[in-house]
């Protein structure tokens, strides 16, 4: 499967799950996404720039202390309409240190449960499945 | 529907006389309405707050109040002569926060007890016993005044004083306000420094053109260590970092979501 039908697949087995895109942090692009219904794009690059945002507050947060933990490969945000859970790989190069997974669900439980295959498949990226 | 508005104007009118006719109204009533009021309240049609006030307001002999969410119990209130002498919280920890009175601090618990029903029917029950040595107690007026005041106060300050309790350290930036509040150990409010300046140079740092919806209130989970949390609020000009045990997170986020969700 490429990453737009593995984005599908992960969605709709997931209930609870409106949206689900890759994206660039580097550029702040989303490249795919399945959506329940499909967003503006400006909407998708907002959700790329918090991820950003959100993964250099994580990093800041990290590189306070020493050693430098192992890095933290998720971010959550809670809106007054939604939870957003943002996805980076562990053991990303790089080149795909810039990949991240963007989601938008309707609950924290949704959220947390889209963490290991969205690290899946960022880890299948990396190798080239 | 006399029920139900009677509540709100029996704590909020100093006329005692009014109040007790009410009272008396109510006990008057064929009690089919009085099990229509627990059905309501049973099915998730009352409205907790304003029950648990009347309560108090109606109770003179000392009694035991027993709260329940279906069959859980929430909460034990103990009030006499219309007072409330006591209310603890089944299974959370009693917040102290930044409370001063045992107003405030009864008023937050009430607080804490509405965001956490969620929209499930709720029992009150009634035993008599024995009142203690209490010595800090307050009437259904002040609570409710305590209340609305609290209400007033920035929504970010209402969510603090919900999670305060549970916060290893805590930092309030307003930058309208030029203000900045903070609690807790210095090596962890060093640390919330730093997070809030970095966040406060991404934000200056981002383009225009692509741009985080910061009008809409949001808040933020970071990973301290692998028992610590940080949560970082943003609302209009106001910033809240808290740092607080990775077991209080879901609470904190029923408390954000009371907040910003029912207020907007």
């Amino acid at each position: 499967m490429n990453i737009a039908e593995r984005l599908e697949t992960i969605r709709q087995t997931t209930p609870g799950c409106e949206l689900i895109a890759f994206g660039d942090l580097g550029t702040r692009l989303v490249l795919r996404s399945s959506a329940v219904s499909q967003p503006p794009q400006e909407y998708l690059d907002q959700l790329c720039a918090q991820a950003d945002h959100g993964f250099g507050l994580q990093d800041a947060l990290a590189s306070q202390v020493s050693p430098h933990p192992d890095i933290t490969p998720e971010v959550m945000v809670i809106t007054a309409q939604e939870v957003r859970i943002y996805i980076r790989s562990q053991n990303a190069d790089q080149d795909t240190a810039s990949d991240a997974i963007l989601c938008v669900c309707d609950c924290e439980i949704t959220a947390k449960s889209l963490i290991d295959p969205a690290i899946n498949l960022l880890n299948d990226l990396a190798g080239g499945a | 529907m006399m029920q139900s508005s009677s509540a709100q104007s029996i704590v909020t009118t100093d006329d005692r006389d009014s109040a007790l006719k009410q009272a008396l109204a109510r006990f008057a009533t064929d009690a089919s309405c009085l099990s229509v009021e627990k059905k309501d309240a049973l099915a998730g049609r009352a409205d907790l707050l304003h029950s648990l006030l009347r309560e108090i307001d109606e109770t003179i002999l000392p009694r035991r109040l027993t709260l329940y969410f279906d069959h859980q119990v929430v909460a034990e209130l103990t009030v006499s002569h219309r007072r409330l002498l006591s209310l603890d919280l089944t299974g959370a920890s009693s917040p102290a926060g930044n409370q001063t009175s045992i107003a405030q601090i009864y008023a937050q618990r009430l607080r804490q007890l509405v965001l956490s029903n969620t929209g499930t029917g709720f029992r009150i029950t009634r035993q008599p016993c024995e009142t203690g040595i209490e010595s800090e107690s307050c009437s259904a007026k002040l609570l409710m005044d305590t209340l609305a005041a609290q209400q007033d106060q920035s929504h970010l300050r209402g969510f603090l004083s919900l999670v305060g309790h549970d916060a290893e350290a805590w930092i309030f930036l307003d930058s309208s306000a030029g203000q900045t509040d903070s609690s807790g150990p210095d090596a962890l409010i060093q640390r919330l420094s730093g997070l809030a300046g970095s966040d406060a140079a991404a934000r200056q740092r981002r383009t225009p053109t692509v741009r985080v919806p910061d009008q809409a209130p949001s808040c933020m989970v970071l990973r301290m260590s692998p028992e610590m949390r940080v949560i970082i609020a943003w609302h209009q000009s106001e910033v809240l970092l808290v740092a607080l045990p990775a077991q209080t997170l879901d609470n904190a986020m029923q408390a954000w979501r009371g907040i910003f969700i029912t207020q907007g």
